[in-house]
């Protein structure tokens, strides 16, 4: 299909019926609307075309900056939209807590300004909030900022209601439940109010993260106050999700629909059966739910990592803790004495940074997780050579002096570790890097 | 309309409430120690033991200095000393009061801006200085010039942190901690870098990790100018848990919030907005009040703290770096110390009716439980002297004694399951933590709140703090 730009690439997503077995509802029709399907590859490339469009030629020709707060999808899909115009995009945020979203933010050439964390020392004078510093950035250099305010525009809601909401009425005709994640309740406010206007009775639930919990793209109920186009009354329930229950509803539509939505879709789907699960009731005619699936997963991957290490399957180095050998400890004097003989070798198991920070003079520096890998796939050292082991404290050089030991290695390690030769008075060698990197 | 009743719950430790419960509670506070601290040293080294427990179990060197500022009783130092730490001191009469119960001057440390006083006697003891200015550096340095004794040991306060959009008033400029190694790289006859040093007050687990790997990379910095630090200090910064219903407190604030925005009932004294901004039915920027509701313990913070991984350092946890670099990790905590370890008591004046609000007056003022004008979001607990049967449940405001409108002990309204009368026992819970000293003042001649110390033997006694009597 061929497209003159990439704007005209933004909405009309697919929308995909979820299979009942998936959900387990059987009085209710449950779909997708496949946001990630947007060029930019979230929900928002609707908004932020939506709420700069119509300016789009004043703000190029004026050299103004777009100002936002946002702490992902919508500020890469401004900073696209706004590169491919010629217009410089800022964003301003607290809320980047995704490793990716940072980077691939640099990639596309936006500027970001995170703010620090809050104090514990309250103070509501130090412009901490993304709001005011945005009101102080904008007074500082009246002309030179376009704000397009996604919280409070009322062009957010607008876009969804000529959109969104038109297409899905399009493809399934009224609809009974919309389903949706809060973030800036653009989404699920315009989409809404476009679906009521064919049926009035048409449930709208809001999905919000529990308690303090942190689910990247949508909030917590308590911080909807800073939403000016969140208006409670819109919404027939808001259900919350925790960020446990929301990965777990994602891996679900991952792995058993395709669907490729990330964390905010997860939740979505579960608030959505939160809710339904009580409404599945035999009636006249069959319901219909759609809830909305905002971005691909790809982009969370270090949040999934660090909340839900058990589905990347990984263990620690310390699983494969070897049985314990008898090995022959030696005191930081004894090895002051045979690190001089040239068949002695002092191994360093520590990680290069502590290594070059300081080690004892003449030591090698192997880790000890890529030793084990040297030990467990061959051979790596002639039988001539005697090991002596060091690490920190002495514990992790008497378990891998073990396996050597085991391997028919002549070695020994350091009792009390680096930490006691070093305690003990005797000279630390540090790596000076060829460049000094201050 | 019914009064409908949002609470704010304190977490109270068992101790406390079982003093409070205890059926002579009224008769051991009535007269004499009414209004007054009381502290529990007992919790404090409990406190002190969690703490060490995660430290214990994850790395090979560490040390505490409890944070003297949080609390000025004697009680908490007698009580770090029985613990073995160290004390954190910020003043003159900090370090005095901490040498008088018995620390010994190697287990101190000094933080903040320093007196040339202060200076002197923290040299001439030979206490750990944690160095906030190149100046201090220098003031340091010509103290010691022509004496000889040993050498003098110090942090560098590191203020500038890299990556960070924040500027601290306290600690040194990057450039003059550039200048500062150098300078003690020179004059290592003179002083010994003990360590690098920052404090952070975000409690943001990636930003703190930040920090920490800001300051590991000046400690790299110092060993390439020929300097041995074998410590790392973190600060403080550790967090409380004040509420024993986080749920209830986040409705109370929403209920707040509904209140500014007109859409219910306020719920602040003189339409106060606690710094929020309020437009149309949306409320933006910081209160002015802490978390209250946060529900992360301080040794889960540090726990999580510990086992963060550090990607520059091939993703390995914090402690393993810690460990393997051979460093010592030092915290200063001073809330988390004393978290749950203190409650002061006062008594109910008067109770009236003004305007449509009923004003209870208390026997203490504001700025005696409230610190830096930063309201406290949580309930007090009252003890009826004459349990009545028949309960009037009634939202109020507390006011305090001084002769002042803005005396409100609290800005925003407690919801009460009675109404209070004169006499009613009123204890604020959990309020060691800078609430009982940063801001007591004795505005018109009133004393400042005594300090006892609650002994749990056969019966409980309050004892008089062994705090320096200050006039």
């Amino acid at each position: 299909m061929l497209y003159n730009h990439i704007t005209d690439l933004i909405g009309n997503t697919p929308l995909l019926k979820i299979d009942p077995k998936i959900h387990g509802l059987k009085h209710i029709d449950m779909y997708a609307k496949l946001e990630y399907y947007n060029p930019f590859g979230s929900v928002k490339d609707r908004i932020a075309w939506g709420m700069i469009k119509d300016d789009i030629h004043t703000i190029a020709k004026k050299n103004q900056t777009i100002i936002e707060a946002s702490s992902g999808n919508t500020v890469k899909a401004l900073q696209l939209l706004g590169s491919v115009h010629g217009i410089p995009v800022e964003a301003m945020t607290n809320r980047i807590k995704v490793d990716e979203v940072r980077q691939l933010l640099k990639l596309m050439g936006a500027e970001v300004t995170e703010l620090p964390g809050l104090s514990e020392c309250p103070d509501p004078t130090a412009p901490q909030d993304v709001f005011s510093m945005i009101k102080e950035r904008m007074a500082g250099s009246p002309d030179k900022y376009y704000y397009p305010s996604q919280y409070t525009n009322e062009k957010n809601t607008s876009t969804h209601y000529e959109t969104t909401g038109q297409e899905i009425f399009n493809d399934l005709g009224s609809i009974d439940y919309l389903i949706g994640g809060l973030g800036t309740a653009g989404s699920t406010a315009g989409t809404s109010r476009a679906l009521k206007k064919h049926n009035n009775k048409l449930a709208t639930i809001g999905v919000v993260a529990g308690g303090d919990d942190f689910i990247p793209g949508i909030r917590t109920i308590h911080e909807m106050w800073e939403v000016g186009l969140f208006d409670k009354a819109n919404y027939t329930s808001i259900e919350e999700v925790s960020s446990h229950a929301a990965i777990d509803g994602m891996i679900t539509l991952l792995r058993r629909s395709g669907i490729t939505g990330g964390p905010t879709t997860g939740a979505a789907f579960v608030g959505a059966l939160q809710y339904l699960r009580s409404q599945d009731k035999p009636s006249k005619h069959r319901k219909k739910a759609v809830f909305i699936a905002s971005d691909r997963i790809e982009w969370y991957v270090s949040y999934l990592r660090s909340r839900r290490p058990d589905l990347f399957g990984e263990i620690s180095v310390e699983d494969d803790e070897p049985e314990y050998v008898d090995v022959l400890p030696i005191l930081p004097h004894q090895l002051d004495r045979q690190r001089r003989n040239k068949d002695v070798f002092v191994l360093d198991i520590r990680g290069q940074a502590a290594y070059d920070f300081g080690h004892i003079p003449g030591a090698l520096n192997i880790r000890d997780d890529l030793l084990l890998q040297l030990l467990r796939e061959g051979e790596p050292f002639p039988r001539h050579m005697q090991f002596i082991i060091a690490c920190a404290a002495g514990k992790r050089s008497e378990a891998v002096a073990g396996i050597m030991q085991q391997k028919g290695y002549e070695v020994s390690h350091l009792h009390g570790g680096i930490g006691a030769w070093r305690d003990a008075g005797y000279e630390m060698e540090i790596t000076t890097p060829a460049t000094d990197d201050e | 309309m019914p009064t409908k009743l949002h609470r704010l719950p304190p977490r109270l430790h068992p101790d406390a409430q079982r003093l409070i419960g205890d059926s002579h509670f009224i008769n051991l506070v009535s007269g004499a120690p009414s209004p007054c601290n009381i502290v529990f040293p007992g919790i404090f080294t409990e406190n002190i033991n969690a703490l060490e427990e995660v430290l214990r179990s994850r790395l090979d060197s560490y040390s505490i200095y409890f944070a003297h500022k949080a609390n000025q009783s004697g009680a908490f130092i007698t009580a770090a000393k029985k613990s073995g730490i160290g004390v954190d001191v910020a003043s003159l009469e900090e370090l005095k009061h901490t040498l008088d119960h018995g620390i010994l001057p190697d287990m101190i440390e000094a933080t903040g801006p320093k007196t040339q006083r202060f200076l002197e006697v923290l040299v001439a003891h030979g206490c750990l200085i944690n160095v906030d200015s190149l100046d201090e550096l220098k003031t340091i340095l010509s103290m010691i010039q022509n004496e000889d004794t040993s050498k003098q040991r110090v942090y560098l306060r590191l203020g500038e942190i890299r990556n960070m959009n924040t500027h601290s008033r306290f600690g040194l400029s990057r450039k003059d901690m550039e200048l500062a190694i150098k300078l003690i790289a020179k004059r290592q006859s003179k002083l010994d870098l003990v360590g690098i040093a920052f404090h952070i007050d975000s409690s943001e687990l990636r930003e703190r990790a930040q920090a920490i790997s800001d300051a590991l990379d000046w400690t790299k910095r110092a060993v390439r100018e020929g300097l041995r630090p074998t410590h790392l200090n973190i600060g403080g910064g550790f967090r409380q848990v004040f509420s024993s219903d986080s749920k209830a407190w986040h409705t109370y604030i929403d209920g707040l919030k509904q209140g500014l925005v007109g859409t219910a009932e306020p719920l602040t004294w003189m339409g106060t907005t606690f710094g929020y901004q309020v437009a149309n039915h949306s409320i933006t920027g910081i209160p002015v009040f802490h978390k209250y509701g946060n529900t992360q313990s301080a040794t889960s913070q540090l726990q999580e703290l510990l086992d963060y991984n550090m990607l520059e350092y091939g993703n390995v946890s914090l402690s393993h770096v810690m460990n393997d670099m051979l460093l010592s990790l030092v915290i200063e905590p001073g809330k988390a110390t004393v978290d749950g370890a203190g409650i002061t008591i006062s008594t109910v004046i008067s109770s009236k009716v003004v305007g449509s609000d009923r004003i209870v007056t208390l026997d203490i003022k504001r700025d005696d439980i409230v610190p830096l004008d930063q309201e406290v979001m949580l309930d007090p607990i009252i003890i009826s002297r004459h349990p009545r049967t028949t309960k009037q449940p009634c939202g109020v405001y507390f006011a305090g004694t001084l002769c002042l409108e803005r005396d409100m002990i609290y800005q925003h309204k407690t919801f009460l399951e009675d109404k209070p009368e004169p006499g009613d026992i009123v204890v604020f819970a959990n309020t060691a933590a800078y609430q009982m000293d940063i801001s007591a003042s004795q505005a018109l001649m009133h004393k400042r709140l005594q300090k006892y110390v609650a002994h749990d033997s056969t019966s409980w006694k309050l004892l008089r703090d062994s705090e320096k009597e200050r006039r």
